[in-house]
């Protein structure tokens, strides 16, 4: 058997250990257009804000294409892909063939229409090179500013401000992190930040960007300029599909997969942020360009390429931040639109508590400032299990698992991992 | 790989399991009276839930935990299977926090590391089932073949 991987972040990596956890022998040729392998893009943030040294973005080792026997071609872009002669095609022309291949190709900024975007001192935040470039300029700066509300833009400004550095979010929304919280949820989290000192700006978009070959300033749709020497643009990612615009391999949004991670086409499968996958929340399918879900999926193509039946359930957006040690967590269906849904809502003056229903099923929670027991809810989510009785139990601060032991012994077939079946057991010593 | 079960029908609810936990794993002076005025509190790993049941870190054969963790800072011990926190690298991102099933592990706003059981894994026995008044907890061997994506991970411990 020989295994082609393209791209070489989370879900790449994770391919290649459910791969190795089965076939030990078989070749592995992993492709990746970027130079630094086993970097963690969650952590650029943490890296720019001097939290972490650059070592310590590393996920995994540097043996590890060594010890797992992966041929590893770094910062070698896949030009295209051939499905009919089973082979993939570098940009000089190079041929390499495959008799199962993982596209892993991940995502790539979206690009801001905006005027001013080319020159000096404009970023977008995606990979390790532009984490770099942000902190060899972070002595100079005094103003930076953040275009778009999303998590990535937010983080690098909550970065850029522990480092001393003014920050102001420019964001388009009536607040930030439309994606994924509520009004209440992000005005608590626009609170701390001001408090801070980061200067929000909600409802406001930028029209240009000013300055010489360096960036001077932006200008703000009403008017008002804004002094800085950074722009960071963080309008989203979209998925890195372009090398397979000639075949048949079916793309939406994101390549399609069906529950084995396999694409349209037989023997090539797919996983991580390029993955279009059955939304758990929504019923339809989408991309989920997460971590978590890009460890899963690699692991799930994985197994299935080396002969493994296994399926993957799908997927749902979610993310944590702690922001000046404001903890928040969400996932999947935060704002509710159209009907059938239900929620519960409840405030203090530093937590939060929100839980969205359909069908009597979790299909999206936020929970701000107490947030241990958010995995618990996020199981509730992935099982797919009626609450509606128990719902006093999950708005409480309360909430602990064992008091969820009856559920789970009553969907016994959605919790049939050990670890649940164990828990409804007696130890052998107090049998009598 | 051995886990600690639970009976709850012998749990009292007199939490001399997270109390022991709290001096013993939480605590710098491993003595209760002095434990109790350290800063940041000592807190204990396991947590008794409901009216009786003592609940802690299961130690999943696929860990939601450890594929969360951007950094590799949640580890599992190839030789017992047991998973830990790796301190020195946790930068608190509570991705961890976000997809445990039980709920039990704990973001710590003193010490900014992700809390949780490892299952005493650098001592001879766990404290608490050591404690335990009324043998509500025990050590045993966790059943073969456990499957998640109707898979059995290979194991070596």
């Amino acid at each position: 058997m020989r295994y082609i991987i393209i791209g070489g972040s989370a879900a790449g990596i994770s391919a290649v250990e459910a791969i190795r956890s089965i076939d030990q022998t078989s070749s592995i040729e992993l492709f990746s257009g970027e130079g630094t392998p086993f970097y963690s893009r969650v952590l650029l943030s943490y890296y720019i804000a001097g939290a972490i040294t650059k070592e310590e973005l590393h996920f995994r080792p540097l043996e590890f294409f060594a010890d797992n026997k992966v041929n590893a071609h770094l910062g070698q872009r896949v030009s295209q892909v051939l499905p009919e002669s089973k082979s993939i095609r570098m940009g000089d022309g190079r041929e390499y063939p495959f008799d199962r291949l993982l596209i892993a190709s991940g995502s790539s900024p979206k690009i801001m229409e905006v005027p001013g975007k080319d020159k000096k001192g404009v970023v977008v935040m995606r990979n390790i090179d532009h984490a770099q470039e942000i902190v060899n300029r972070v002595e100079e700066m005094k103003t930076a500013c953040v275009l778009g509300g999303g998590l990535i833009g937010l983080r690098t400004g909550y970065a850029l401000s522990v480092r001393g550095v003014k920050v102001k979010i420019i964001v388009k929304s009536s607040h930030v992190l439309s994606q994924m919280l509520d009004q209440e949820s992000a005005e608590m989290i626009q609170g701390t930040m001001r408090q801070h000192g980061v200067d929000i700006r909600t409802g406001r978009d930028a029209v240009e960007i000013v300055g010489k070959e360096s960036v001077e300033g932006i200008i703000l749709d009403d008017g008002e300029r804004i002094n800085c020497q950074l722009v960071v643009i963080g309008k989203g990612v979209q998925p890195n599909v372009d090398f397979l615009s000639s075949t048949q391999i079916k793309v939406n949004e994101g390549i399609v997969a069906d529950e084995t991670m396999m694409t349209s086409v037989p023997d090539i499968y797919v996983a991580g942020d390029v993955a279009e996958t059955y939304d758990l929340t929504t019923g339809r399918t989408s991309v989920n360009a997460i971590w978590p879900c890009a460890f899963e999926q690699g692991r799930v193509a994985g197994l299935n390429m080396a002969g493994k039946k296994a399926k993957y359930e799908g997927s749902f957006r979610m993310n944590s931040l702690d922001f000046y040690g404001l903890p928040v967590i969400s996932m999947g269906i935060t704002r509710i639109d159209g009907n059938g849904f239900q929620q519960f809502q409840k405030k203090t003056e530093n937590t939060y508590r929100k839980l969205v229903l359909r069908d009597g099923r979790i299909v999206g929670a936020i929970l701000v400032g107490q947030v241990q027991k958010a995995g618990i809810l996020a199981t509730l989510l992935k099982k797919r299990v009626n609450v509606s009785d128990i719902i006093p139990l999950l708005m409480s601060h309360r909430l602990n698992f064992a008091e969820l032991l009856p559920l789970t012994q009553q969907n016994r077939e959605r919790f049939n991992e050990v670890e649940y079946r164990e828990l409804s057991q007696r130890p052998l010593a107090s049998r009598r | 790989m051995k886990v600690i079960k639970v009976d709850p029908e012998k749990c009292t609810q007199c939490h001399t399991c997270d109390l022991w936990c709290g001096i013993e794993i939480g605590s710098e002076k491993k003595e209760l009276n002095n434990a109790i005025h350290e800063k940041p509190q000592p807190v204990p790993r396991v947590y008794v839930e409901g009216n009786n049941f003592p609940l802690h870190c299961r130690h999943c054969e696929v860990a939601p935990c450890i594929d969360a963790c951007p950094n590799g800072t949640m580890r599992r011990d190839p030789a017992t299977g047991l998973v830990y926190v790796y301190e020195p690298t946790c930068i608190a991102c509570w991705m961890c926090v976000m997809v445990c099933p039980f709920g039990i592990i704990a973001p710590s706003p003193s010490i900014h590391v992700a809390v949780k059981c490892d299952r005493c894994r650098n001592m001879e026995y766990p404290i608490c089932v050591d404690v335990c008044p009324t043998k509500a907890l025990a050590l045993e061997e966790r059943e073969e073949g456990a499957t998640w994506y109707g898979y059995a991970p290979k194991r070596s411990y």
